[in-house]
C-alpha cells in the first residue's frame, strides 16, 4: 500500500491558511499580478514537494525561507528569459489574474505605496514587505533570511525611513 | 459633497509630535485618523442614553500594531487587517471584509478646539465635532498620543447620547507582559466568514439623511445586509424577503418613532430596530443618534403588515 | 544619550524588551528629533500597513495539482494520482466555502441571530477609521 501520511492534507490546510499571506508578499515584492501570480504558485508547488521533508521546527521560518528563494530565483530566471507560461489544464484557468476591482483598488490606494517600495534596495524591502504586509515577528523574519535579529532591525528601521523619504 | 480624504500623513505626524494646537481646522479626518495611531491598553466604562433605556458596560481595550481588542467580561472582539474576530466565551468566529468602499467624512461635520486640560492626570485637549455648527462629539484626547480618554456623543437636544471613557490608560511603553495584546489571543481562522458583494439591494435606499450606502453584502439566511455611513456614525439595515421576529426581539420594547413603531434593543455601544414592512423583515443596528435615526428612517420601507392586508384584500375583491 | 535609532522602528512594532521600551521612552520625553523620527517612521509603517489586502486568486490554490501531473515524472504513481484527484475536490469545496459560495441548507429559521448580524456589521465598521473606545461594540 502507498503510505496514508498526512503530507497531502497538510498541504491543503498550508495553501489555504497562507496562501493568502504568500500571494500578498509576492504582490508587493514584484509590484504586478502577473508576477506575484506566478511567485505564489512556485512557492505552492515548492511547499507541496518540500512538506514531505519538512522537519517539524519554526514552519513559518521554513515557509518564508522557500518563498524568499523561489522570488530570489524567479529573479535569476527573468533576467535569462521570460516568464513560461504553464502546461493549460481543460479546468483550471491559468492565466486568471486578480478580480479587476481587487487590482483597481490596489493601484489607486497603494500606488504611490508600491512605487516607493519597488524602489527600494532588494534587503530593506524584503525586511518591511515581511513585516507590515505579512506580519511576522523581528525572530521569524531573521530564520526565514537567516541574519541575526539586530539586522533584521536595522534593515526594517532603514527600509521604513527611506521609504518615508521617498514619499515626500 | 462629501470631502475626499488627503490627509492621512499629516494626523501621524501630528500624533507623535503632540503638537497641542494640533486640531484647529483640521478636517474630522484628521482627529479620526490620529486616535488610531498610537497603541494603548486601558480599561473603561461606554453607556448609551435613549430615553427610558440605558445600557451600560465596562470593557478593555488593547490598540497594538494596527490591530484593535475589545472585551467585557468573557466576551472579546479583536479586529485588524479587514478581519473580525469575535470570541463568545468558547469559540472564536472569523469575519472577513471583501471589500469596502474607500472612508469618506461627510462636510456637515467639523472641528473646533476647546482647549488644554487635565484627564486621568494626563495633559489632555478637548476637541468638538460639530455638526452644521452644533456640537455632536467631544473628545477629550490624551495631549502625547491623541488617544481619546473620554467620548461624548449628543442627542439632538444637546444630551448626552453615549458617553466612553476610560479609566485607566497606558501607552505602548506601559505595556507588560499582562497586557492582552490582540495579535495575541486572535487565532489564525480557518474558514472566515467572507463578506461578499450582494446583488444591488433595490428596497434599500443608496442614501438617507446625509448617509450613504457604502457597500452592500449578503446577509445570513438569504438577507441582503446594506451598509450605511456618514463617515462618523454607521449604521447596518438587514432585509430578509420573509415576516419573521428574530428571537431576541421578542421581548423587546417598542418605540414609536415618525408615527411608526418598531421593536428596540439599546446594547453600551450600539441600538437596534427591527420591524416588518408587507413580506419583509427588517433589522437596522448602529451607532447612530436618535435624531439621525429619526430622519433616516422615512427612507427606508415604511413599517406595515396592515399594507400586506390590504394589498391581499383589494388582490381577492378589487 | 545617543539617539536610539533603530529601537524607534522596534518600538513601533513592539519588538523591544521592557527595559529598552523603558530607555527609549525616556529618551522621547526629552528629544524632539526623535519623535520627529518617530512619526516619520510611523507614517512609513501605516502606509505599508495600510495597502489592500489582495484576495489569493482562486486558479492557484487548484493550479499545483494540474500543473504536478503534466510535470509528472515516474516517481508518481497512478494511486497518488487518484489521491490527488480526491484531495482537489476537498480543496475545491474547501475553497468555495472560504469564499461563501457553498450555501447551507435553509433553515426554517428566518433571520439570524443578534450576534451573527453583531458581527457583520461591526466587521464592515471596523474597516474604516473611528474611535475605538465607541465602535468596538461590547455587550453582555
Amino acid at each position: 500500500m502507498p503510505d496514508d501520511g498526512p503530507e497531502i492534507p497538510d498541504w491543503e490546510d498550508v495553501a489555504r491558511r497562507y496562501g493568502r499571506k504568500i500571494y500578498n508578499f509576492a504582490y508587493r515584492l514584484t509590484g504586478n499580478p502577473h508576477d506575484a501570480h506566478d511567485l505564489a504558485q512556485d512557492v505552492l508547488l515548492r511547499v507541496r514537494r518540500g512538506l514531505q521533508s519538512y522537519t517539524p521546527g519554526s514552519f513559518e521560518g521554513w515557509l518564508w525561507r522557500i518563498t524568499r528563494n523561489a522570488f530570489l530565483d524567479g529573479v535569476r530566471k527573468k533576467k535569462r528569459r521570460p516568464t513560461v507560461p504553464l502546461p493549460e489544464g481543460d479546468h483550471v484557468d491559468h492565466g486568471a489574474a486578480p478580480p479587476p476591482e481587487e487590482v483597481l483598488a490596489a493601484v489607486r490606494l497603494g500606488e504611490d505605496v508600491q512605487k516607493a517600495l519597488l524602489d527600494l534596495p532588494y534587503d530593506f524591502r524584503e525586511a518591511v514587505v515581511m513585516c507590515d504586509v505579512v506580519g511576522l515577528t523581528y525572530e521569524e523574519i531573521a530564520e526565514a533570511i537567516d541574519v541575526p535579529i539586530g539586522t533584521v532591525r536595522s534593515r526594517i528601521h532603514r527600509g521604513r525611513k527611506l521609504l518615508r523619504e521617498r514619499l515626500g | 459633497m462629501r470631502r475626499s480624504l488627503t490627509v492621512a500623513f499629516v494626523a501621524a505626524a501630528l500624533t507623535l509630535t503632540g503638537s497641542a494646537a494640533a486640531f484647529a481646522d483640521e478636517p474630522v479626518e484628521s482627529l479620526i485618523r490620529s486616535t488610531e495611531e498610537a497603541d494603548f491598553h486601558g480599561n473603561g466604562v461606554v453607556l448609551t442614553i435613549w430615553g427610558s433605556e440605558t445600557a451600560a458596560a465596562v470593557f478593555s481595550v488593547t490598540r497594538s500594531r494596527g490591530m484593535s481588542m475589545v472585551s467585557t467580561g468573557d466576551r472579546m472582539v479583536a479586529a485588524g487587517g479587514g478581519m473580525l474576530a469575535r470570541f463568545d466565551g468558547e469559540s472564536w468566529y472569523g469575519t472577513g471584509v471583501v471589500e469596502a468602499a474607500p472612508w469618506e467624512v461627510s462636510d456637515r461635520y467639523a472641528l473646533t478646539e476647546d482647549g488644554a486640560t487635565r484627564r486621568l492626570d494626563r495633559d489632555a485637549l478637548s476637541v468638538t465635532v460639530l455638526e452644521d455648527g452644533v456640537a455632536r462629539v467631544r473628545i477629550t484626547l490624551d495631549a502625547a498620543t491623541s488617544v481619546p480618554l473620554r467620548t461624548d456623543v449628543f442627542d439632538g437636544a444637546g444630551r448626552i447620547f453615549r458617553a466612553a471613557f476610560l479609566t485607566e490608560m497606558a501607552g505602548a511603553e506601559g505595556f507588560t507582559d499582562a497586557t492582552p495584546m490582540p495579535d495575541d489571543v486572535m487565532p489564525p481562522m480557518d474558514d472566515p466568514r467572507k463578506m461578499t458583494t450582494a446583488v444591488s439591494p433595490d428596497r434599500l435606499p443608496g442614501s438617507a439623511a446625509g448617509y450613504w450606502r457604502a457597500n452592500a453584502y449578503d446577509a445570513p439566511n438569504d438577507g441582503v445586509h446594506a451598509f450605511y455611513t456618514d463617515g462618523l456614525f454607521t449604521f447596518s439595515v438587514f432585509e430578509w424577503n420573509r415576516t419573521a421576529t428574530p428571537a431576541a426581539f421578542e421581548r423587546a420594547s417598542e418605540v414609536r418613532i415618525a408615527g411608526h413603531d418598531y421593536r428596540r434593543i439599546v446594547e453600551p455601544s450600539r441600538i437596534w430596530l427591527q420591524w416588518h414592512a408587507p413580506d419583509h423583515t427588517y433589522v437596522l443596528v448602529g451607532d447612530l443618534p436618535p435624531d439621525h435615526l429619526a430622519r433616516i428612517l422615512p427612507a427606508l420601507p415604511e413599517p406595515g403588515d396592515r399594507a400586506m392586508l390590504v394589498r391581499l384584500w383589494r388582490s381577492l375583491f378589487g | 544619550m545617543t539617539h536610539p535609532d533603530d529601537l524607534l522602528s522596534a518600538l513601533l512594532d513592539g519588538e523591544l524588551t521592557p527595559a529598552e521600551r523603558r530607555v527609549v521612552a525616556a529618551h522621547l520625553d526629552g528629544c524632539g528629533e526623535c519623535r520627529t523620527e518617530l512619526a516619520d517612521l510611523s507614517m512609513a509603517r501605516t502606509a505599508l500597513r495600510g495597502l489592500p489586502r489582495l484576495e489569493l486568486p482562486e486558479a492557484l490554490l487548484a493550479a499545483p495539482i494540474t500543473a504536478e501531473i503534466e510535470t509528472a515524472d515516474d516517481t508518481v504513481v497512478p494511486l497518488r494520482s487518484r489521491r490527488r484527484f480526491g484531495w482537489a475536490v476537498g480543496a475545491a469545496a474547501a475553497l468555495a466555502l472560504a469564499v461563501g459560495l457553498v450555501v447551507t441548507g435553509d433553515g426554517p429559521a428566518p433571520a439570524a441571530d443578534l450576534d451573527t448580524l453583531a458581527e457583520q456589521h461591526t466587521a464592515r465598521v471596523v474597516v474604516d477609521p473611528g474611535f475605538v473606545t465607541i465602535r468596538m461594540t461590547v455587550d453582555e
